[in-house]
């Protein structure tokens, strides 16, 4: 079973619930019943949740189509009155009775539930009235007689209206200001009368709670027969035999013809509460189900609902369009308008409705015109304020009129929004006098009274498209007549010429808050004009229909093809170059280059060990006295000649003398050089020199000991001074002050300066000589430049290897080194001068032999490989 | 990362011994005498500095992980040994002179003596390498003194122009030898003065 | 028992033949005898240093009393510091008086003891006094000619400034480029020199070890 609306706060309560569970009232489950009924064939999302504009919008319909709950409403319509589809074409529309009140039969009413029925229509009346206006149930009784309709179509509320009516009969005149709102909502237990019994009970009731005497069920009847009067309509009012009610409506009838071209503006039967025109729960405004609702009228119909019957009863559009600010249906002047309608069609059409506030009281205070025959209860009326006007007319959503069940959220209204509008609704009571409601205030205006968002609102359809309008369709009908989205055609009130102006193309701007306007956004406020794509309906889709839409298709076509831009490179010559460049460099990289073979080392390993082998051949057998030895040379170097003279003068060397003995060569070259200072050391030993023995080299001192053993000097004569650390630093400071640079010896014992060995001896110059013993030019050369200044003239003489002496010449050049002895030969040159033999005559042979050897091999290998070098040159040469 | 203090000490030392040098002043002598004398020491310092440097960078090497250096553990066994033998028995002792004559010398001897091998047989190949009268003029030149100095020509003979060819010889390297020690005096003088004005700093960091 | 000559002879004997198998090719014995080589002759220098240098100059004269000696000895433990990249900077200083005492001792014995001599040197044989004592005053002219053409040469080849010509290349003077290529000259017969004063220190040492090896055993 589905589940249940509340017709006040529009809140969805489970199947089976008798209250809402949002605003506590009961539910109207006739009312729901019977809505749901229409609803069942057609998309009732607009029920169920919320909807946007857009889904009010895609719901729309064209305004050919007619909407199933419409189709439906007529069906049943036809099948109670066997009466043809009404409003089929506008033309039709026009001349037919309006729908709801064509059904306003008690017959009419579907799934007619005695115990909903009552509730049901309770409801819907209570919600009209307002819990808080009790008294407007006593100003405007609901005096309306239901047009006795086809009972069978008499809509619930309407006879929930009779009940009501017969059950005030009943209980008596109750003043409306006592009579709580809750009597409407007569338990579902009472038995439901007749239809037009029950109108008039509803009426009576009504006419009770507004306190006057209104003969609620004549009144009910009354205006109920007349609604019903028609014939052609079957949405006929169960007649409602309000004594009250009977009279004020038959009094409106007399002055209807007087009234008629007044175009007064609708006045509702009773005063609906506020909330009621703005689209509250009250399902009968909502729903086309005027036109299923109307009941049969019991009672004679008054004339000017007569007259109502004649006019074209507005195309059976759907709620939706009723409800969209659109161009108003149009007002055809109905004959038999009531003066009381027709006042209020003459109202300014210019008061709107606050989205919430619909029970905001309007600055403005409507005030019926005085009619006569208006009765008194409707000529005492003074409407609540009604709002402020609109400053512009309500825009409509779309040009096609929504025919699709009536969503509040195609008025740009929430259900939430609408529901504390419901809420305050409730609190004006209907039929107040001293409050009139908005619907009321703003009868003359066919435009929807709500505060809503006027883009929302689909266009209102032209006048011509209309149905022909009905009795409280147009301007001159009440408010909620018109809200409810129904067909109802315009009354036939030919003077109804500011409705039928308003209707159609002015829409009259509904009258905002002001909290409301500064929310509008400018461009909703500032009139813009409707370009032609907005005039553009879509036609196929899902948004089939609507106006304004972004046009897919064309935007497909109308695409901008995205400028070129040209990928290639502007690229100067000189740019070109580089990258040519770089290009060459790079394909360099990737292109293989040619690995020459490794050649194999075994061949040179072989070449070595012959060499190595040939050298030390060429060294053992003369060692050996294989070889005979070379004779002696017999053209000895200046150099060493000077340097035996020197050492050999006693002059320069006397006897005891004390001689330096440096020791500058390493352990490497140990061995030429004890070879060529063995003579030297022996000499001087001969001579019994005392030996000073000093080395910058940290194995000098040692090397000296054992080449002093060797020579067989007597260590007695030799003073050890060990190591000079510092090189030429050292040097330099020896030369200044020897005693001080060389404070020990190597034994670690004080240096005997100035005595012993080294008596007389403090400074460099005390030496009779300085004989270097060097295997390193750098070494050699320091010793002339830090020492031999400070030897003041005193010989020095150096002892070198072969390596060192070349560039010890110069110095020897200069003056500054007075002797040379280099190598092997040097020293067997001084053997034989000193007529000496030592290891150097030995190791001459093999010495001579080696250095020929390797002259020898030098010379053959640097032949060998220029001719095979200018050999495989001109190899290359010939083959370019 | 400059040094201003440090600078200014080597300026300072060494414009005193070099003033030392060409002006004979008495204080300035035993200035002189008692900065360099302070150099020998500081030299026998940085010598045993570099040495204990050499075994810690042997000791990592013994240490790393990647490319452990086996070989390092008989350079520091045979350090210890010489150095403990040194400190307890002297550098006179005699073991610790068979020590340095019966190890270092043999060793480096040795090693002189295969240069001499090696060096044989690199000159085989000198054309391949070093092309142009240069290097012709340079093997000539080998050869001559190689043969030269051998005592080949100088054997049995008293004919004066072999004296003269080869006294002419003799001068031939010392006209070079005076250039070279001209340019290294030259150098030596210039890298020197650079230092004393602070224009080098080879001892800051 | 073996003396110790004898096993010191040994072990000479043995560490020669070790590295004269380099020779042959590079083999871990070989390379082991280098390892001991510079283990003990680092040892040796060590040994030395504290024997020679550092007890007699920075120990012994506090203990006598010489407090001047506190100064190089500060200077000494600063120099410690090098060891240790965190206080590396302190032994700048003693670096940097090292480095300014050598420079001078560098420079003044380059001017006293080497320009000015041997600049004296090229000019002295033509001295005619000296020339005419020495018996053939032609020949050392010539000699001094001869000697002086070939240091200035030799100067020359080393002088390296240049100038930039008109088709912007870089030349040095035609005389100065002249006497490069003579300079040239003599220093290639210089060098030549020098290498068969290697080779002649070379095969000394080889005729010097194989003689040892020969006499090793003959006592």
């Amino acid at each position: 079973m589905a589940d249940i609306r509340c017709s006040h706060c529009l809140t969805l309560n489970s199947a089976g619930s008798e209250t809402c569970k949002n605003c506590g009232r009961p539910l109207l489950d006739e009312s729901a019943g019977w809505l749901d009924n229409l609803r069942d064939g057609s998309d009732s999302s607009a029920w169920s949740e919320p909807e946007t504009n857009a889904k009010a919008g895609d719901d729309a319909q064209p305004a050919e189509e007619i909407p199933d709950w419409l189709q439906r409403i007529r069906q049943r319509s036809q099948e109670e009155q066997g009466q043809p589809q009404p409003f089929e074409s506008a033309d039709q529309a026009e001349d037919a009775l309006p729908d709801w009140l064509q059904n306003l039969t008690p017959a009419s009413s579907t799934e007619p539930s005695a115990e909903t029925e009552d509730t049901g229509d309770a409801n819907w009346l209570q919600s009209l009235r307002g819990a808080e206006q009790p008294s407007a149930l006593e100003a405007d009784a609901p005096g309306e007689p239901l047009d006795a309709g086809t009972a069978d179509e008499t809509p619930d509320w309407l006879r929930n209206m009779q009940n009501w009516q017969e059950d005030t009969q009943a209980q008596g005149a109750v003043p409306a200001a006592e009579q709580p709102i809750d009597e409407f909502a007569q338990p579902a237990s009472e038995p439901l009368a007749s239809p037009q019994e029950e109108d008039q009970d509803w009426l009576a009731k009504l006419a009770a709670q507004t306190g006057s005497a209104l003969p609620v069920e004549d009144a009910g009847a009354d205006w109920l027969a007349n609604l019903e009067g028609g014939g052609e309509s079957s949405a006929v009012v169960p007649p409602i035999q309000p004594s009250g009610v009977t009279d004020w409506l038959g009094k409106l009838d007399e002055g209807d013809e007087a009234e008629k071209e007044a175009a007064p503006a609708a006045e509702p039967p009773f005063n609906l509460p506020e909330e009621t025109t703005s689209g509250s729960a009250f399902s009968w405004e909502s729903e086309p189900s005027a036109a299923e609702s109307a009941a049969a009228p019991e009672n004679e119909s008054i004339d000017w609902l007569h007259e109502f019957q004649h006019q074209e009863a507005p195309a059976q559009e759907p709620a939706l369009e009723a409800q969209a600010p659109e161009e108003p249906e149009p007002v055809n002047a109905a004959a038999d308008i009531p003066n009381w309608l027709g006042s209020l069609a003459t109202q300014e059409p210019q008061e709107t409705i606050p989205a919430e506030g619909m029970g905001e009281p309007s600055g403005e205070a409507f005030e019926l015109p005085a009619q006569e025959g208006m009765p008194d209860w409707l000529q005492n009326y003074t409407p609540a304020e009604t709002p402020a006007p609109a400053e512009e007319p309500i825009l409509p959503i779309s040009e096609e009129p929504q025919e699709e069940t009536f969503s509040w959220q195609s008025l740009g209204m929430s259900a939430a929004e609408s529901a504390p509008a419901a809420e305050e609704a409730t609190e004006a009571a209907p039929f107040a006098a001293s409050d009139l409601p908005e619907w009321l205030g703003q009868s003359g205006s066919s435009t929807p009274q709500y505060a809503f968002d006027q883009d929302l609102i689909p266009p209102a359809e032209p006048a011509s498209q209309l149905q022909p309008a009905t009795p409280f369709a147009q301007t001159g009908l009440p408010d909620w007549l018109d809200e409810s989205g129904l067909a109802l055609p315009a009354p036939e009130a030919t003077g109804d010429e500011q409705l039928t102006e308003g209707s159609d193309e002015n829409l009259e701007a509904a009258d905002l808050p002001s909290w409301l306007q500064s929310m509008r956004p400018i461009e909703m406020v500032a009139p813009k004009a409707v370009s032609a794509e907005e005039k553009k309906t879509e036609k196929a889709g899902p948004l089939a229909g609507l106006s304004g839409v972004l046009p897919s298709e064309d935007l497909i076509g109308q695409y901008i093809k995205p400028p070129l831009y040209s990928v290639k490179l502007r690229v100067s010559e000189k740019q070109r170059v580089h990258a040519s460049l770089i290009e060459s460099l790079i394909s360099e990289e990737s292109q293989p280059q040619t690995v020459s073979a490794e050649r194999s080392e075994a061949p040179q390993r072989v070449l070595r060990f012959l060499v190595a082998a040939i050298l030390i051949l060429a060294v053992l057998l003369p060692m050996l006295n294989f070889l005979p030895a070379l004779p002696a040379a017999s053209i000895l170097p200046q150099e060493l000649i000077a340097f035996e003279t020197t050492l050999s003068d006693e002059a320069v060397l006397p006897r005891g003398s004390a001689v330096l003995l440096a020791l500058e060569y390493e352990p490497g070259l140990s061995g030429e050089m004890q070879t060529a200072s063995e003579a030297v050391i022996r000499q001087l030993a001969e001579n019994d020199t005392r030996l000073t023995v000093i080395s910058t080299s940290p194995t000098g001192p040692i090397l000296a000991e054992s080449l002093l053993a060797k020579a067989g000097v007597d260590p007695a004569f030799v003073v050890n001074l060990g190591y000079l650390a510092g090189g030429s630093t050292g040097l330099q400071s020896f030369g200044l002050a020897p005693v001080q640079a060389a404070p020990a010896t190597l034994q670690g014992q004080l240096a005997p300066w100035n005595s012993g060995t080294l008596a007389g001896v403090t400074r460099l110059s005390d030496f009779s000589a300085v004989v270097v013993l060097t295997d390193d030019p750098d070494k050699g050369r320091n010793w002339v430049e830090q020492v031999q200044p400070a030897l003041g003239g005193k010989p020095l003489l150096m002892v070198s290897s072969a390596q060192a002496a070349p560039l010890l010449l110069p110095y020897y050049n200069s003056g500054q080194v007075q002797g040379i002895l280099s190598g092997i030969t040097g020293a067997a040159g001084y053997e034989a001068l000193t007529q000496s033999i030592g290891t150097a005559s030995l190791l001459r042979g093999s010495y001579q032999y080696g250095m020929l050897l390797t002259a020898l091999l030098i010379l053959l290998g640097s032949l060998i490989t220029g001719i095979i070098t200018s050999i495989s040159r001109s190899k290359a040469e010939k083959e370019a | 990362m400059r040094n201003p203090v440090a600078t200014a000490i080597a300026i300072a030392v060494g414009l005193i011994i070099l003033i030392g040098y060409f002006v004979p002043l008495g204080i300035l002598f035993n200035i002189r005498v008692y900065l360099l004398d302070w150099a020998i020491g500081l030299a026998g310092v940085a010598s045993v500095v570099a040495i204990i440097n050499l075994l810690l960078v042997h000791g990592r090497k013994i240490k790393d992980r990647r490319e452990p250096d086996r070989y390092s553990i008989l350079l520091l066994l045979a350090f210890a040994a010489t150095f403990i033998a040194g400190l307890v028995f002297g550098p006179a002792s005699g073991t610790f002179q068979n020590i340095i004559t019966s190890i270092q010398v043999p060793i480096e001897a040795s090693l002189m003596a295969v240069l001499a091998v090696s060096l044989t047989f690199a000159s085989l190949r000198l054309f391949k390498r070093r092309k142009g009268w240069m290097a012709v003029l340079f093997v000539i030149s080998t050869v001559v003194f190689l043969v030269i100095g051998s005592g080949f020509l100088s054997i049995g003979t008293q004919m004066p122009v072999v004296r003269d060819i080869l006294g002419a010889l003799n001068m031939l390297p010392i006209a070079g030898a005076r250039g070279i020690l001209l340019g290294i005096a030259l150098g030596g003088l210039t890298t020197g003065l650079r230092i004393l004005m602070g224009a080098d700093r080879p001892y800051s960091g | 028992m073996p003396s110790a000559d004898l096993i010191w002879t040994i072990v000479g004997f043995v560490l020669t033949l070790l590295i004269l198998s380099h020779i042959i090719g590079d083999n871990p014995l070989f390379r082991i005898v280098t390892y001991l080589f510079v283990g003990v002759a680092s040892g040796a220098v060590a040994v030395i240093a504290i024997y020679q240098v550092i007890w007699p100059k920075l120990i012994l004269p506090i203990l006598r009393g010489d407090y001047l000696t506190i100064i190089p000895l500060v200077l000494s433990l600063l120099l410690v510091a090098k060891l240790f990249p965190r206080y590396s900077a302190a032994g700048n200083f003693t670096m940097a008086y090292l480095v300014g005492a050598g420079a001078a001792v560098a420079v003044g014995g380059a001017v006293m003891g080497t320009l000015i001599s041997q600049s004296r040197a090229l000019i002295t044989p033509f001295d005619l006094s000296s020339a005419v004592q020495s018996g053939s005053p032609v020949m050392q002219i010539v000699e001094g000619a001869f000697i002086l053409i070939g240091t200035l040469a030799t100067l020359f080849y080393f002088q390296f400034s240049a100038k930039v010509q008109a088709n912007q290349s870089v030349k040095r003077p035609a005389f100065v480029e002249t006497a490069g290529k003579l300079g040239q000259g003599f220093i290639a017969v210089t060098f030549g020199a020098l290498l068969a004063g290697v080779f002649g220190s070379a095969i000394a040492a080889l005729v010097e070890r194989l003689a040892f090896l020969l006499t090793a055993f003959r006592f």
